[in-house]
């Protein structure tokens, strides 16, 4: 699968937006990116190891849930993480 | 500053709400209830009254008014001179009338009412108060007792919420320091007995008065953002004065925490910290607008009826129509912020908002103090001296509203986040919709 990040994100991953990771889910897809990023670890997961309820995630056109993302994708999916955090 | 002129109103001078008192002839008694508070006016101009549908906004005269009149507006003037804190006095009477936990369930102490309901209740609070900062306080405060009911813990609730409800301790929400909170510094390490806390929060816009404060750290052993409660006696605690510009008698403060030991029952959320704090900004950014816009139409009242007492060339100003112009765009920045809380707060109503960061909800914050900032500007063009040196009502509003430039996000920060989830949205629309690879074969 192809993951797109954007925003607040690209400073984690050192402003690369696109990156083809392996994975037969999202979920895995995801272990897979923040194992390839470590520094992007804590900032899409929480300790616990799920995705942060702030990003919002979406595999080609649909949002996935956070108890979606067990969905199976291919690689030519393609799953763009959206983040909007304001502050205090 | 100077202080309040003898000719200074501290209050509006257009003050019915409509189909209410001075006004019941304009709506048929037998008329029906209306289910949305968005009617047509009857006022020349399109000028809706209130926000708040009529039986909220008679309510909150019939149950608050004389308080806001006789108890909160009479220091307010003073309380901004000094940056004195609203007293813990007159916060626990608000408490007493009901306002310190509208939307908390009945067995908690509170009042079990909407959210939509007490974002009306706010704006007509935010109309009738000269004190910009009691507002706030109220929708302040409600929230973070809200945050704690829902947290479901019968430690939680009768150590710290039945105690807000009733106005006899305060909470403080401590997040910010300055940096996004991917950078924040204030950490909380594990220990044998517990947890211990180190770090500096500021401001938090109630610090001065706060019994509790619900703190964000980072987490020494996951890197985590966890949230844990931090009372004001605690040792290592200490609170230094944050005066700002306005909003001064909300008590602003910064918060530091030297080696604060913590049992381990002060841990509210151990893991994404993060999304639990945006849950309180995301509704700081709706209850806000609310009694801002009361602010906002008190201001526009205030300053038309005194437009028209003032002569140019034997005129009234208001036959200018350079006058006319900027009265006709306010009012339409009024209006325009009405309708936008409306919507939002019926989608509110009808839970169907995000509760983390909702677009809708931060459209309605960015709209309605982008038009508050402009009405600012308008009125320190159109009133001159007045508005910058006649404390009230002017001066000190717009100093209080120019304050929400930068609360619950900065109009910037709003912007750039609307601004990559349209982006992400327009791209994610131009993309092909593939086949779903868990689909069965044969399906189409």
């Amino acid at each position: 699968m192809k993951i797109t990040l954007s925003g607040n994100l690209l400073r984690f991953s050192k402003f690369q937006r696109e990156i083809d990771v392996p994975g037969p889910t999202v979920a895995e897809g995801l272990t897979r990116l923040c194992g390839d990023m470590p520094q992007l670890r804590p900032v899409l997961l929480d300790g616990a190891g799920h995705l942060r309820k702030v990003h919002r995630l979406f595999v080609n056109r649909d949002q996935l849930m956070n108890d979606e993302l067990g969905r199976p994708v291919g690689e030519d999916d393609e799953v763009m993480i959206l983040t909007a955090i304001a502050g205090g | 500053m100077m202080g309040e002129g003898a000719g200074a109103r501290m209050f509006p001078v257009v003050a019915e709400v409509e189909g209410g008192e001075g006004e019941a002839g304009e709506d048929s008694e037998a008329a029906p209830p209306r289910p949305s508070p968005i009617r047509i006016a009857s006022r020349p101009g399109g000028m809706v009254g209130s926000l708040a549908p009529p039986e909220i906004a008679h309510e909150v005269r019939a149950r608050f008014g004389a308080f806001i009149r006789d108890r909160i507006d009479p220091g307010a003037a003073e309380r901004d001179r000094t940056a004195t804190p609203l007293s813990r006095e007159l916060l626990r009477e608000a408490g007493g009338l009901g306002l310190l936990g509208f939307t908390v369930p009945a067995s908690a102490g509170g009042a079990g009412r909407s959210w939509r309901e007490w974002g009306w209740v706010l704006h007509e609070i935010g109309y009738l108060s000269g004190d910009t900062s009691f507002p706030m306080l109220l929708a302040y405060l409600g929230t973070l007792s809200r945050m704690l009911f829902d947290t479901g813990r019968d430690d939680v609730i009768h150590r710290y919420v039945r105690p807000m409800v009733a106005g006899d301790r305060f909470g403080g929400f401590a997040w910010s320091e300055g940096h996004d909170p991917f950078a924040f510094q204030t950490t909380v390490e594990e220990t044998p007995s517990g947890y211990v806390l180190d770090g500096v929060k500021g401001p938090i816009a109630d610090g001065l008065i706060a019994d509790v404060f619900m703190v964000f750290a980072r987490d020494r052993r996951t890197d985590d953002l966890v949230t844990v409660l931090v009372e004001r006696d605690d040792p290592g605690v200490s609170l230094t004065p944050y005066p700002a510009t306005g909003l001064r008698a909300a008590g602003m403060a910064r918060l530091r925490l030297d080696r604060v030991p913590l049992p381990r029952g002060r841990v509210l959320v151990s893991a994404d910290g993060l999304s639990y704090g945006q849950r309180f900004l995301n509704e700081r950014r709706l209850e806000m607008p609310c009694w801002a816009l009361g602010r906002m139409r008190a201001l526009l009242e205030t300053c038309v009826a005194e437009l028209a007492e003032r002569l140019r060339y034997g005129l009234p100003l208001t036959e200018m129509q350079t006058i006319q112009a900027a009265v006709g765009r306010m009012h339409a920045g009024v209006e325009t912020s009405r309708m936008v809380l409306d919507h939002v707060l019926a989608r509110i109503g009808d839970g169907l908002h995000d509760p983390l960061w909702d677009p809708p909800l931060a459209l309605a914050k960015y709209h309605v103090i982008r038009e508050a900032l402009g009405m600012c500007r308008t009125l320190q063009d159109i009133l001159g001296g007045a508005a910058v040196f006649q404390a009230a009502p002017y001066e000190r509003a717009i100093r209080d509203l120019s304050c929400l430039n930068a609360i619950a996000g900065t109009m910037l920060t709003i912007e750039v986040d609307l601004g990559v989830l349209t982006v992400g949205d327009v791209e994610l629309r131009r993309r092909p919709r593939p086949k779903r690879h868990d689909q069965p074969k044969g399906e189409p």
